[in-house]
């Protein structure tokens, strides 16, 4: 007798991944609570968190949206002015220590020194700086955006059951003299860089574990019941500024939030972790659910992973339209894709050609 | 620019250098101009039909209804053989029936009154939530420029798809916009409905400008001396409506007269030209 003997198949390699078709795996989310149509949900996070959002909306979800599209802006548009892809208009929210300081901003807390960027003509918001592409035409718009987004944030938890955040990255770049924390590197989307005022931050285990328990321990004060779905994004880095070749600088910061999230598991009953980031980067599914790219995660694959999500729910769900409609189009539009998510990575992307 | 209107009635099947003038409900303006004028009188088709045609000042005007307002944000055009025509079974037939093709006919010169018609963006209930960001209010969102730019443009698609395809057949044309927003009108009451309707059509206007300058399409705006000093319509140019529901947008037949007077100037100018 030892333990692996009664242990079940799904504990097993051979079994659970070797002999089985990649795309095709079982058990492997068991979900640790319930989540209902009737469940109320608000989603954040880094680009993959996208995917997630949508899929609740498009399944009938109680998905919460404090900042919805004016009924008369076009759907084509809409991903543009970052309406409709997260529960408010605060975009790609890659990091725990970004998440604490846009509530903390949201209640009055924490005002940022660096208040606005702007190029001579145009302003732009430092902590959402895509949401208005070509920015705003003066600073007295900026802070009218500003102050209605924060608003409207600062009432997203007291109407939420579940909050589910997508970990992205743990590079990321704040204010010396402050500590608040850009989404995106100052200079590359907008803005100005100056190693006076801006300095590189790759954050530990402890530093991301201790944000986000700090974020839960904000949230339950609002809503005591409050639970959190957990993930990480399996978008590999676009660029590091660690010093390191991107390869195992993405393995690295990806293995911190991975082992993030398992702490969180382990460390609270009101916590689940769902494994979008094994079924997508994990090496049974060879790299099938990316692009050519080997960064971006294809629709099929999208629908995969969300497939096994919402089937663990107990949510076969209607034929996802989304997901088809991508898939339809993505050999001959490619380009589609990167419509569906508005994501500020691509900026870098182009910047760091 | 005002014309004494000194039309003749003109024989269905006479070839006159002119104008065919198509669109929405803001020909009702022109209509009553020329139907309240002293000499010019509605001719019937040799086939029976509804056809408006006028003599003024040496052009001749014909009438022709498009469409309604309504559809002009949604693609009501196609082009098929080479020609363009409504999408619509109703609208084709009527507009066949009217010009005699039941297509946009590339050998006339051609007038469309679909563009500017704005109430129909300002008065939308979404207003009440939304604000553009200098009209913002508490209990409204501010939009930026670009996002109100977008819903602007949303709202022009069927018709500049329309001017698109009249352009690749080439057809020879021109736009007329509809006049300015009237003060009476429902949205425009309140101080910020005031704002707000005034905002949004100078910025329509200004979008329109953009996009047919750049495709070298002429348009005959709303004439000066229709406009007071807020910008809305004169309210002695508002047209009035016997029945309900009551008239918030168009023109009346003073309001016409200046119109034609505007287009029979800019097709004479075109034949010259020719």
């Amino acid at each position: 007798m030892h333990p692996y003997q009664d242990l079940p198949s799904r504990a097993f390699w051979k079994q659970a991944v070797a002999q089985r078709n990649a795309m095709e795996l079982a058990d492997v989310y068991t979900p640790r609570f319930e989540i209902a149509r009737s469940t109320r949900i608000t989603a954040a996070g880094s680009c993959f968190a996208q995917h997630i959002g949508k899929q609740f909306k498009t399944r009938g979800y109680g998905f919460i949206d404090v900042e919805p599209a004016p009924p008369a802006l076009p759907a084509e548009a809409r991903g543009k002015f970052g309406f409709g892809i997260y529960s408010a208009r605060y975009g790609n929210i890659y990091s725990a220590r970004q998440l604490v300081q846009t509530f903390a901003r949201a209640r009055g807390e924490h005002t940022p020194v660096d208040e606005y960027w702007t190029d001579g003509e145009r302003f732009y918001d430092p902590y959402r700086p895509s949401i208005e592409p070509r920015g705003y035409a003066s600073l007295a718009e900026l802070r009218i955006h500003r102050d209605a987004h924060l608003k409207a944030v600062s009432s997203l938890l007291a109407q939420t059951d579940l909050f589910v955040f997508t970990f992205g990255l743990t590079e990321a770049w704040e204010n010396i003299e402050d500590g608040t924390i850009y989404p995106t590197c100052p200079g590359t989307v907008h803005g100005e860089f100056d190693e006076a005022k801006h300095r590189f931050i790759n954050f530990t285990f402890r530093q991301v574990l201790e944000d986000f328990e700090s974020f839960i321990a904000y949230a339950r004060s609002i809503n005591p019941a409050m639970r959190f779905l957990v993930t990480v994004s399996p978008v590999p880095l676009t660029a590091t500024a660690s010093g390191h070749h991107v390869l195992p600088a993405t393995v690295a910061s990806k293995s911190i939030l991975r082992a993030v999230c398992g702490e969180l598991y382990d460390t609270y009953d009101y916590v689940d972790y769902f494994p979008s980031y094994e079924l997508v980067s994990s090496h049974p599914m060879r790299a099938l659910a990316y692009e050519p790219n080997l960064r971006s995660v294809s629709a099929a694959g999208v629908a995969q992973v969300m497939d096994v999500f919402f089937s663990a729910h107990g949510d076969a769900g209607e034929p996802e339209p989304v997901r088809e409609a991508d898939a339809a189009a993505a050999p001959a539009t490619p380009e589609q894709t990167a419509d569906d998510v508005v994501c500020d990575e691509l900026i870098l992307e182009t910047f760091g050609r | 620019m005002m014309s004494s209107l000194a039309g003749t009635p003109t024989e269905n099947t006479a070839v006159t250098p002119g104008a065919w003038i198509a669109g929405n409900s803001h020909l009702i303006s022109m209509l009553l101009a020329l139907e309240n004028s002293e000499v010019a009188s509605r001719t019937s088709s040799a086939k029976g039909g509804e056809e408006k045609r006028w003599t003024v000042d040496g052009t001749t005007l014909s009438f022709v209804r498009l469409g309604s307002g309504k559809i002009e944000p949604y693609v009501f055009s196609r082009v098929a053989d080479g020609r363009v025509a409504p999408i619509d079974q109703n609208y084709r037939s009527q507009f066949h029936r009217l010009s005699g093709a039941p297509h946009v006919s590339p050998e006339r010169l051609w007038g469309f009154c679909n563009i500017n018609n704005n109430s129909r963006i300002f008065r939308k209930p979404m207003w009440q939530e939304y604000a553009p960001s200098h009209l913002a209010h508490p209990g409204a969102s501010p939009l930026s420029y670009d996002v109100v730019r977008a819903i602007v443009e949303r709202d022009h698609h069927g018709v500049r798809v329309f001017f698109e395809q009249l352009k690749q057949v080439g057809v020879e044309f021109f736009a007329i916009s509809a006049p300015a927003p009237r003060r009476d009108h429902p949205a425009a009451r309140t101080e910020y409905g005031r704002d707000l309707a005034l905002y949004i059509d100078a910025l329509a206007r200004e979008l329109w400008h953009e996009w047919l300058d750049e495709r070298g399409i002429a348009v005959i705006e709303p004439p000066a001396q229709t406009i007071d000093d807020d910008g809305f319509l004169r309210e002695d140019l508002h047209h009035v409506r016997a029945t309900q529901p009551p008239d918030f947008t168009h023109g009346n037949a003073a309001y016409g007269r200046m119109v034609i007077a505007e287009i029979t100037q800019h097709v004479n100018a075109a034949r010259k030209a020719v």
